[in-house]
């Protein structure tokens, strides 16, 4: 027991000093992120189970504010509206940057301009793009149709379709994505030794032989991540949705996280809305463990 | 993962209590001195913010044992602060917000009576019946106008006069007929390059109740709990004017408000529905127009109103409630309204401003025809559902073909009748 003996100044052992100081030092990140992430989501949890409008004191209805969303026809409406934009722009997003990644890895006249170019959007604002993109697709007024009439293309009634508008707030989805998760592929392809290339190119492997047996798979750790984060990023789609169709033509477009909004900050139902909230937490949740437990076992160690 | 979207959602929250507690220390009546302090939002922040701030001053001069403390700001943000700041017991003392809003701010007990007003100084029989009936909620006076406006029919001269037509419409045969004259062309997708109408069926003023009751429909009853929207007259203005559409193309579909708007204004539409705000940039864009009322229907010859609304919240009371029904009065009076219309291009919300009193000639126009216009879905305290979660996707769906009017009609007839107030 004397081994403890080496005390500071202050009376405490070196070990506890240690780890005094570490928690002192995440200490701040554990407040902001508990008081700004981890107690509010707690809160909506409790909430979810109640009737809660801004005015009247909040009662406990059990399951009720759930059972009542899984019976609202636009509830359900909006969950297959927010899968089928994962569905579609989570890939293809995907897959964009990759191709991307792939032919701007190679040395190239005028390379740092197009990784910028790509890279542009993702640094823009989702709402500017939004606004700028109606003006560039408005079906009466916009540039692309007029020009896209000259050689007979017609994009339909615009975001005022029904059947475009969904189209439409999906390509700037990827618009503004895609060039994000070029990076990450750029950054991924950097750290491929050259030598596995160079033995292919020995052993007479092809451009195709080589992407599917070195890249693709050296590739895995990288794709696991941008697919998971893009994932996410798109069973979150709400900017572009309301800046360019409010949820319509007739609910067309409208994502859970606009159900959310729209529950919470315009009919002020907060119970409601925390219950839509939480069914999208366990949405996504359950889509990124099973992301991770697929790429997983493809993972590989090098 | 919706972490982001939560601190986001915590981030507005905590902004909007801030806010609200700012607002709320500027409320906490000082009467120091005598002086009643009376804190005032609104979302006055386009053409008409000059006048009203000039107006606020001057009755702050002319009254010195009264300050009216006014916040404009956008009316989104507006919308967003006012019940959590009411919620949390430091609302303004007065407002100023959309007729249609105020029955769900009366239901909750945030706003008081203000029948009162007409005994101490407001002359009821001068003000515009409409711009009364707008803010009735329970048989009571829950707010009293700060604007009132028909929506009326803006064409385009030019347009019109290649098209061979001298007057504007007066009924809707001749409408209907110019409307297939007036539309023509190709522009992009096999659409017409020029549209006869165009009217915004979302985030605007509404165009197509005014069609319903035309054809003597509508879509609530003036009793305020008779849904209408699948009588037999409402399904038939929807069938003859949704062929219009469909067939005959005289709309583009789907249009926001400001989307008809640049139709207007870009001269490839030839005739639009809405209100006064929409003369000033049809002058900037040097279109030659003519104002006139919404053509007469089979049925009958009306249109529906806009209106901001003055509302007294509960907690003013006493010497605040004097102060504040003084402001109402004033603001209504006579010169008031003739210094407002002159400078904002609303109509009065008197009946005793004559066109001469008017520089303005569209202003004379809007107010010639402010009597035959009536509010839209008045006392309704989910109104604002109503509109956007039921009667405009409604209607867009009608419009995009996507069901026949009386199915279509009948479904977000039934919705409606459970937003009704009081079910």
């Amino acid at each position: 027991m004397r081994r403890s003996g080496v005390r500071a100044r202050g009376g405490l052992t070196l070990r506890a000093r240690r780890s005094l100081s570490a928690y002192g030092f995440i200490a701040p990140s554990v407040i902001i992120l508990g008081v700004f992430l981890a107690w509010p989501m707690i809160w909506s949890l409790r909430t979810s189970f109640y009737d809660a409008s801004q005015f009247a004191p909040p009662t406990f209805v059990g399951l009720s504010n759930y059972r009542k969303l899984f019976a609202d026809a636009t509830f359900r409406g909006d969950l297959v509206n927010t899968l089928v934009y994962a569905a579609v722009v989570t890939p293809i997003a995907v897959g964009l940057a990759l191709v991307f990644a792939l032919m701007l890895h190679r040395r190239l006249r005028g390379r740092s301009f197009f990784r910028a170019a790509i890279f542009l959007p993702a640094v823009l604002s989702f709402g500017v793009m939004g606004i700028a993109w109606d003006f560039v697709l408005d079906p009466n007024i916009g540039v692309l149709p007029r020009w896209l009439q000259h050689v007979g293309l017609s994009l339909g009634n615009g975001v005022n379709d029904p059947s475009w508008a969904m189209a439409y707030v999906m390509f700037v989805g990827v618009w503004k994505n895609a060039g994000f998760y070029m990076v990450m592929y750029l950054a991924g392809l950097s750290t491929i030794p050259n030598d596995f290339y160079e033995a292919a190119a020995i052993d007479g492997a092809g451009p195709w032989a080589r992407f599917r047996h070195i890249t693709w798979p050296l590739l895995s750790n990288t794709t696991l991540f941008v697919f998971v984060i893009a994932a996410i990023a798109s069973l979150q789609a709400f900017d572009q949705i309301f800046v360019m169709t409010h949820g319509g033509p007739f609910f067309k477009t409208e994502t859970l996280v606009y159900l959310v909004y729209r529950t919470g900050f315009k009919d002020f139902e907060f119970g409601y809305a925390s219950a839509v909230a939480w069914v999208l937490v366990l949405l996504v949740f359950v889509i990124s463990l099973v992301q991770n437990f697929y790429f997983g076992r493809r993972q590989v160690k090098y | 993962m919706d972490l982001r979207r939560k601190l986001t959602v915590f981030a507005a929250l905590a902004t909007l209590g801030a806010a609200a507690a700012c607002g709320g220390s500027g409320s906490s009546g000082d009467k120091s001195g005598g002086t009643v302090t009376l804190s005032f939002w609104n979302g006055f922040t386009g053409g008409d913010r000059p006048g009203v701030e000039h107006l606020v001053d001057e009755f702050n001069k002319s009254h010195p044992k009264i300050h009216v403390n006014m916040q404009i700001m956008p009316w989104d943000v507006f919308y967003q602060k006012l019940l959590p700041a009411y919620g949390a017991g430091k609302g303004p003392d007065m407002t100023a917000m959309s007729s249609n809003q105020v029955a769900q701010y009366a239901a909750k007990r945030v706003f008081q009576p203000l029948d009162d007003a007409f005994s101490t100084g407001l002359d009821k029989s001068k003000i515009v019946p409409g711009a009364l009936q707008a803010r009735q909620y329970a048989g009571k006076q829950y707010g009293l106008p700060a604007n009132f406006t028909p929506l009326l029919l803006y064409y385009n001269k030019k347009l019109f006069k290649q098209a061979g037509i001298a007057a504007p419409p007066a009924n809707w045969d001749e409408w209907i007929a110019d409307l297939k004259k007036l539309t023509k062309g190709k522009g992009p997708g096999g659409k017409p390059a020029q549209y006869g109408l165009t009217m915004g069926t979302h985030e605007t003023v509404e165009g197509i109740p005014i069609l319903l009751a035309g054809q003597g429909g509508g879509v609530i009853a003036d009793d305020g709990k008779t849904v209408t929207l699948d009588g037999p007259q409402s399904i038939q203005a929807m069938t003859t004017w949704t062929n219009l559409v469909r067939t005959n193309h005289v709309m583009p579909v789907g249009t926001s408000g400001a989307d008809a708007d640049k139709l207007m204004q870009s001269g490839d539409a030839a005739m639009e529905i809405n209100g006064p705000w929409l003369t000033s940039s049809l002058e900037q864009s040097k279109i030659d127009y003519g104002l006139a009322m919404v053509p007469a229907g089979p049925a009958a010859q009306t249109t529906l109103s806009d209106s901001v609304q003055f509302s007294l919240g509960s907690r003013a009371t006493g010497a605040k409630k004097k102060a504040a029904e003084e402001f109402f009065s004033y603001w209504n009076s006579r010169d008031s309204q003739i210094y407002f219309a002159n400078t904002t291009g609303f109509p009065p919300t008197r009946t005793d401003i004559g066109a001469s009193d008017l520089k303005n000639p569209n202003v004379a126009v809007f107010a010639k025809y402010a009597p035959k216009a009536v509010p839209f879905l008045p006392g309704q305290t989910k109104f604002a559902q109503m509109q956007s979660e039921v009667i405009d996707p409604g209607f867009e769906k009608i419009l995009n073909g996507q069901g026949d009017p009386a199915t279509v009609l009948k479904q977000s007839a039934g919705q409606l009748r459970t937003l009704l107030s009081g079910s």
